[in-house]
Parts: C-alpha cells; sequence; structure tokens
C-alpha cells in the first residue's frame, strides 16, 4: 500500500477528518486506484499512531460517502464501479472545503464579495490558461 | 456495553477532597484518556476505581459487577509510581505474574522484554525509572487482560519508547481491550484516546469524544468596524461560555455551535471566523479559561 | 498468591543455612584441638573401652573390665540410664598422702579413696542432654527469624500494595498465603537449627548423650513460641510502612519485661507483670522454671505448660487475626 498519509494529530481538526480528506485526496489524484486495498484498521491504527476506533470511524465515513467499500473479512477496498464519479466527488469535496476555508479567511480579513470574485477569477485565470480563451 | 461505570465517585483525606463527585463511563473496547494537572485526582480515581483505597462515597461498577478480586485475571493496573520489589530481578517479578495469572503469555512477555530492551536477569534496583515503568508495562501486557489501567504509561521513557507504549495500547485497543490511561502527554492521549475526561481538584471538568470537543470546542474571532460594538445580544447566550474584548475585537470561548454564531456576527455586521481548538488548547481553556485567549493573542 | 514472601523466606533460608553452616564448620575445624570429648571413656588409662567385651547384668546395665597402665584395674559400669561408674584401682600407690577426696566437675563426680597399698578412684558420671533444651534453643534461633520474617505485611505496605491487590485473590488469602509460608519458613529454621546442634554434639561425641523425655510438649512450645513471636510483629506493623523500629524495641522489651515484674518503683512491675500476658519470652521463662518460682503474670495465673502452649498459641493465632484487621482497611 503506497499511500501515505499523515495526519496531524495535534491539529484542531478531528483525526478521523483529517484520514477522510487524505483518503479523499489520494483518491482524486490517482495514488489509490480503483479497487486498491486499504491498509486494515489495526495496520493503519499502528502505522499513524491513532486511535483504531478513529480509523473505523473514518472508513465508516468513507464507505458511506460511497468511496471505499468493505468487503467482510478480505478488507476494505477502493470502489471500482463509476471509479471517475468517486474521484472526482471524492476532489470536488475536498476543493469545496478548500475553496469555503479560503473565502471565510479572506472575507474575515475583511475583503468585499467583489474583491473576493476578483481574487478566484485571478486564480481561475491562472490555473485554467487555455479554457479561458 | 459500559467496562466501567464510575458513579460520584468522593475520596476525602481527612479535610482535603482528593476526588469530587467525579463520574464516568468508560465503555468496552474503546482508549479512554484522564487529563488534569498535577494533584488533580487521577491516581486517587485509579486507586478508588481498583479498590486500593476505599471512595468516601460513590461507586465502580466493571461490566455492571461490583469489583471481585477474580477480576483481576482480566484487569492490569500500572500505576504511576513503580510498584516493583527492588531486590528482585525482572524475570522473578514475570514468575510472579505466571504463578497468579492464568492467563499470563511467557512468550510475549518475552517479546515485550525485547521491545524495551530489558534483560531478565537485571535487578530491579539497577533499573532507572523508564526502565521499571517498562518493566511493570511488560508484566501487565503480558497477562493479557481485557481492560488496562495505566497511570502515566509514558513516565520516564524516552520518545522511541513513548511511541513503543502508544502503539501497545494501539494494538491493544485494536484487539477490543479497554484501555484507560492517564498523561501529561496531551499529544498521546489525543494520538490514542478516544474520549476523555479532564479532572481538576478531584472534579470532572470536561468529558466526552475528542472528536466531539474539537468540533465543539472553538473560539470565535470577530472584528467590528468600531469598538463601540454592541455584546447585548449575546449576554445571556448559553453558547458562550467566555468573552472578551479589546478594542474592535471580540473573542468567544464556545463549546457548541460555533458555526451559527459566525453566521449571527457576520449578520451583525463584524468580519468572523472560527478557530479550531486542538485538545491542548481544550485542556488549557477548561483548566484556566483565561489561557486560550491569552494564547491566540500570541499565535495573532 | 505467595510467590514473594517464598522468595522472601527463601533468602532467609539461605542466610540461616550460612550461618548454621559456619558454625558447623568450625565444630569440624576445631575437633582435632579439642581435648577429647564429651564422651568421657574414648580413652581410659590408655584403653578405648568399646574394644573390650561387656558383661550385662540383671539390672541391664553392663561391665567392662579390663587392666589400665601399671597394673591399674579399671571397671566400668554403664547404667540404662546413661549414668556411668567408673572404679580405677591403683594397687601400687603405696601412698603417702591420707585422706579421701571428692571432687564434682559438672556432670563428673570424682572421689579417690586411699587404703594401704591402694587408691581407688571412682568417677560418676551423669551426663544427661535433654532433647528439651536443644528444642527451646532451636526456637529461639527461630524466634529471631520469626521476627524478621513478621514484617511481611509491613514489606508490601512500604509502596507494593498496587501489585499484591491487583492479583486475584482477596486481601485476606494473600495476607494468610504469606503467613502459611513464612510459617513454614520458621518452624524450617527450627528444624535445621536443631539438626545443627545434634551435628555439634555429634562430632564432639554427645550425641549419644541427648535424652529424650516430655519432649512432645517441649517440641510443641518451641515452634508455637516462634510463632507467636512472628504473630506479635506482624500485629504491631502491619499497618506500618517500616517497622524496622517496632523490632529494635521488641526483643529488648520482652527480655527486660520478666524481670522487671521484681520492680516495686511506682507501678512498674505490675506494668511489667500485665504486659507480660503479651510476653513469648515470659511463657519462655515459666516454661523452663518450675511452677513455684514463676509470678511474673497477672492476668494469667501460670497454670503450668499446657497453659503456656495455650498462651503462645494464642499469641500467634491473634497476632495474625489482628493483622488481617489492619489490612483489610489499609489504602495503597
Amino acid at each position: 500500500m503506497p499511500a501515505v498519509f499523515t495526519i496531524d494529530a495535534r491539529s484542531g481538526v478531528p483525526i478521523y477528518l483529517q484520514l477522510i480528506d487524505q483518503v479523499k485526496r489520494s483518491v482524486a489524484i490517482g495514488v489509490l486506484e480503483p479497487g486498491e486495498q486499504l491498509p486494515t484498521v489495526k495496520q493503519l491504527a499502528l502505522d499513524l499512531t491513532i486511535n483504531p476506533n478513529t480509523v473505523a470511524r473514518a472508513y465508516r465515513d468513507l464507505e458511506r460517502d460511497e468511496v471505499i467499500e468493505t468487503a467482510s473479512g478480505r478488507g476494505s477496498f477502493v470502489r471500482g464501479n463509476g471509479t471517475a464519479m468517486t474521484a472526482r466527488k471524492a476532489l470536488s469535496d475536498v476543493a469545496v472545503d478548500s475553496l469555503t476555508h479560503a473565502i471565510r479567511e479572506a472575507k474575515s480579513i475583511g475583503l468585499n464579495r467583489s474583491e473576493v470574485l476578483a481574487l478566484v477569477q485571478t486564480a481561475v485565470d491562472r490555473w485554467f490558461p487555455k479554457e479561458e480563451q | 456495553m459500559t467496562a466501567i461505570s464510575i458513579r460520584n465517585l468522593t475520596k476525602n483525606y481527612g479535610s482535603f477532597v482528593a476526588v469530587n463527585d467525579f463520574s464516568a463511563d468508560i465503555e468496552a473496547g474503546t482508549v479512554f484518556g484522564l487529563l488534569g494537572p498535577n494533584g488533580a485526582g487521577k491516581t486517587t480515581t485509579f486507586k478508588c476505581m481498583l479498590g486500593l483505597a476505599a471512595p468516601t462515597a460513590g461507586s465502580v461498577l466493571f461490566e455492571g459487577q461490583p469489583l471481585q478480586p477474580a477480576l483481576f485475571e482480566r484487569l492490569a493496573y500500572v500505576p504511576e509510581k513503580s510498584v516493583l520489589y527492588d531486590w528482585m530481578t525482572i524475570g522473578e517479578h514475570l514468575e510472579m505474574q505466571r504463578r497468579a495469572f492464568s492467563r499470563f503469555d511467557a512468550g510475549r512477555a518475552k517479546e515485550l522484554l525485547a521491545l524495551f530492551d530489558l534483560g531478565e536477569k537485571k535487578k530491579v534496583r539497577s533499573l532507572s525509572k523508564g526502565m521499571r515503568t517498562a518493566t511493570a508495562l511488560c508484566m501487565a501486557f503480558a497477562n493479557n487482560p481485557d481492560i488496562l489501567v495505566l497511570d502515566e504509561p509514558t513516565s520516564g521513557l524516552d520518545p522511541v519508547n513513548q511511541r513503543a507504549v502508544l502503539k501497545l495500547i494501539i494494538d491493544a485497543s485494536a484487539q477490543g481491550k479497554t484501555i484507560v490511561f492517564s498523561s501529561h502527554q496531551i499529544g498521546q492521549v489525543e494520538r490514542a484516546a478516544e474520549n476523555i475526561a479532564i479532572m481538576q481538584k478531584g472534579k470532572l471538568l470536561v468529558g466526552g469524544s475528542i472528536d466531539d470537543l474539537k468540533a465543539g470546542w472553538k473560539i470565535v474571532e470577530a472584528i467590528f468596524d468600531t469598538d463601540q460594538f454592541s455584546t447585548n445580544g449575546l449576554a445571556g447566550d448559553s453558547r458562550v461560555h467566555r468573552m472578551e474584548r479589546t478594542g474592535r475585537i471580540l473573542r468567544l470561548s464556545v463549546h457548541t455551535g460555533a458555526d451559527a454564531l459566525v453566521d449571527e456576527l457576520t449578520k451583525m455586521g463584524a468580519n468572523c471566523r472560527a478557530v479550531d481548538l486542538n485538545l491542548e488548547d481544550i485542556f488549557l481553556n477548561a483548566v484556566d479559561p483565561a489561557t486560550v485567549t491569552t494564547d491566540l493573542v500570541e499565535k495573532a | 498468591m505467595y510467590y514473594v514472601e517464598f522468595l522472601r523466606v527463601m533468602r532467609m533460608l539461605r542466610l540461616v543455612g550460612y550461618v548454621l553452616g559456619a558454625v558447623l564448620l568450625l565444630a569440624l575445624v576445631f575437633r582435632p584441638f579439642s581435648h577429647g570429648s564429651i564422651n568421657v571413656n574414648n580413652s581410659i588409662e590408655g584403653v578405648d573401652p568399646s574394644t573390650i567385651p561387656a558383661h550385662t547384668n540383671a539390672d541391664g546395665s553392663t561391665t567392662r573390665s579390663f587392666m589400665g597402665k601399671h597394673g591399674r584395674h579399671v571397671t566400668i559400669v554403664a547404667r540404662p540410664d546413661k549414668t556411668e561408674t567408673i572404679t580405677v584401682d591403683d594397687p601400687a600407690y603405696n601412698g603417702k598422702k591420707g585422706g579421701n577426696e571428692h571432687i564434682e566437675f559438672g556432670h563428673l563426680k570424682v572421689s579417690t579413696s586411699n587404703g594401704g597399698r591402694h587408691r581407688v578412684s571412682t568417677i560418676d558420671t551423669d551426663l544427661k542432654i535433654p532433647l528439651n533444651i536443644l528444642l527451646v534453643i532451636a526456637a529461639c534461633v527461630a524466634a529471631i527469624v520469626a521476627t524478621l520474617l513478621g514484617l511481611a505485611l509491613s514489606r508490601e505496605n512500604d509502596g507494593h500494595l498496587e501489585l499484591a491487590w491487583t492479583k486475584p485473590a482477596s486481601r485476606e488469602s494473600y495476607a494468610l498465603a504469606s503467613v502459611a509460608v513464612d510459617s513454614l519458613g520458621i518452624l524450617g529454621v527450627m528444624l535445621a537449627t536443631l539438626v545443627t546442634i545434634v551435628l555439634v554434639l555429634a562430632i564432639y561425641g554427645g550425641a549419644s548423650y541427648i535424652t529424650v523425655s516430655d519432649s512432645l510438649t517441649s517440641l510443641l512450645f518451641g515452634m508455637l513460641f516462634a510463632l507467636s513471636f512472628y504473630g506479635i510483629v506482624l500485629a504491631a506493623t502491619s499497618s506500618m510502612r517500616r517497622g524496622g523500629l517496632v523490632l529494635s524495641l521488641l526483643w529488648p522489651a520482652a527480655l527486660i519485661l520478666p524481670g522487671l515484674v521484681r520492680v516495686q518503683w511506682m507501678n512498674l512491675g505490675t506494668v511489667a507483670r500485665t504486659l507480660n500476658t503479651i510476653n513469648p519470652v515470659a511463657y519462655l521463662y515459666a516454661f523452663l522454671s518450675s511452677p513455684q518460682t514463676t509470678n511474673i503474670f497477672t492476668l494469667l495465673p501460670n497454670y503450668g505448660t499446657a497453659a503456656q502452649v495455650l498462651a503462645v498459641l494464642l499469641l500467634f493465632v491473634a497476632g495474625v487475626a489482628l493483622s488481617l484487621a489492619q489490612w483489610r482497611r489499609l489504602e495503597a
């Protein structure tokens, strides 16, 4: 299992949420491929030195979000069906969270609506130059 | 199922109240962290739980039953201070366990000794504080208990062995064991535990799941356009535990509903954000409510 | 449950073993330098009497007769009660000095009578080593060990209760298991000491003089005497973390109290008499002396040997019971 998750236990973000984010990101960018097996709850808990029930909770939520599926006795796997959709959904989940966070930050600094929109436009132009034309 | 149920536990030593009406439920198969400043009553709570000291009031139930000596077949306790016999060797301590506990696993004991690089022939007298802790942990884990009560299980250990202890706890938890442990190292509790209780002066200050606490406990920071803003609407708000205003800045310590509060304050015209708190922040905030806001000023 | 106490007892037995072994070794080393032996008739007039055929008399005694040096005639009459009369008749004495002599020397009575050319020396031996005394000596050694082992629960209380009380056994059974192991250890020390004394006596040729009479009572008293010390120390120290002070006061007090009963000053005599009720040494004095001479108790009159045995038994049982009551209430 090549995917490496990094957990910041000292962050204010609950560890299971961090783990969900990390798995979704890995799926979105293709580090975790459809059908690929995830480490067992125990293995991941030991690797990351975090509570096993926290890992189990993250896996349950990932299953609910249809990112992974668990075959009893065989372990948890990245879902195979509609991989692209899963990945995109996963990606967009992560992106929405990041965008929300960024916009809230911008707002708290005191930027107004049009200033924030301009910032977003600049960022989009930078990363999607061809589509813009 | 509730593995350990502590009900209104109180312990007085003369006029000193070591534990004051403390209650907690520890679910089977979970890891429970007990936090508190020195002298908060953590060790006394453990002693009362395990029948080593008689509670002044309250009760403790294990799986619904009062403590019976036979339970110690399945329950291991590692106290904070060393209780090993100086004049005996590590091997003799393990032999003592083998004779007393039917579930003692000699092979596991050897693995554990190797993990901490301990030799059976060594006399306890020659061991450092950390090595004594490690020996006591080897004895406890080799008994293959269902319930582990560990008082400061990493004290005196170097970071490598501290991590090894955390992994032992996690491994045991993955096998469905119930673990209660206290630690001054909040980061360790944050990693290994799901549920915590924070004690101070014998009282339970905060209890619950770490995830829920992190989701609920926030500092809401609002910056108004003028320092003449009104906080009248927040005066009786049950969500607000502490309020502090400095010029145009208002800081609110909340235990729940931070997002809604951010929205309301935004509507009032403030630039507002909710700051996440880690367990250390939550601990400090609980023990001394003035701390967090001070910290945040430093962070800003 | 009793493994720790077992290790403690084994360490104690090893220590006692070293001491008794050293005593035995010293006895062996010094044997060649000792003059003769306890057994007076290993050699009489240069002859070993055991090489002379014995003639058995009607009363069960045996007579050996032989010629010693210078034509002296030796007759040894050995009686079943292990007393002997040795008569040496020197026909060529032709003594100048008159008068008879009578000398008593320990268990020997020597008398000489001069008559004409003859001088007849009679040596009466009455060497008896009562097993009772050996048992009491062994019991005293065991009692010293018992006072040390009596700190058992106090030692647990010195920082080990968390280990002792988190075993799958009740506090009572843990304590009683320790008491049982210690008691066996104490009796073991008594036995080892007795064997050592007998061996030393054997080395010096005295083993055959050991007489057994009413020894069962002494055995019982000795064992319970040692155990009563154990019970007293256990009861006195169970609530303490360190019982060393109790120990250092206990022996002097136990030894002095029987003597203090005669003191008239203040009420000291009365106090001592009362305290002697729980003093095993007082019962030992009473046990060893005749009933008329002992008046060291007030609460318990001296009812004789059986009462003394019962008293030390009660001290042991009461001590253990008191310590259990404390042990039950202790907190880690």
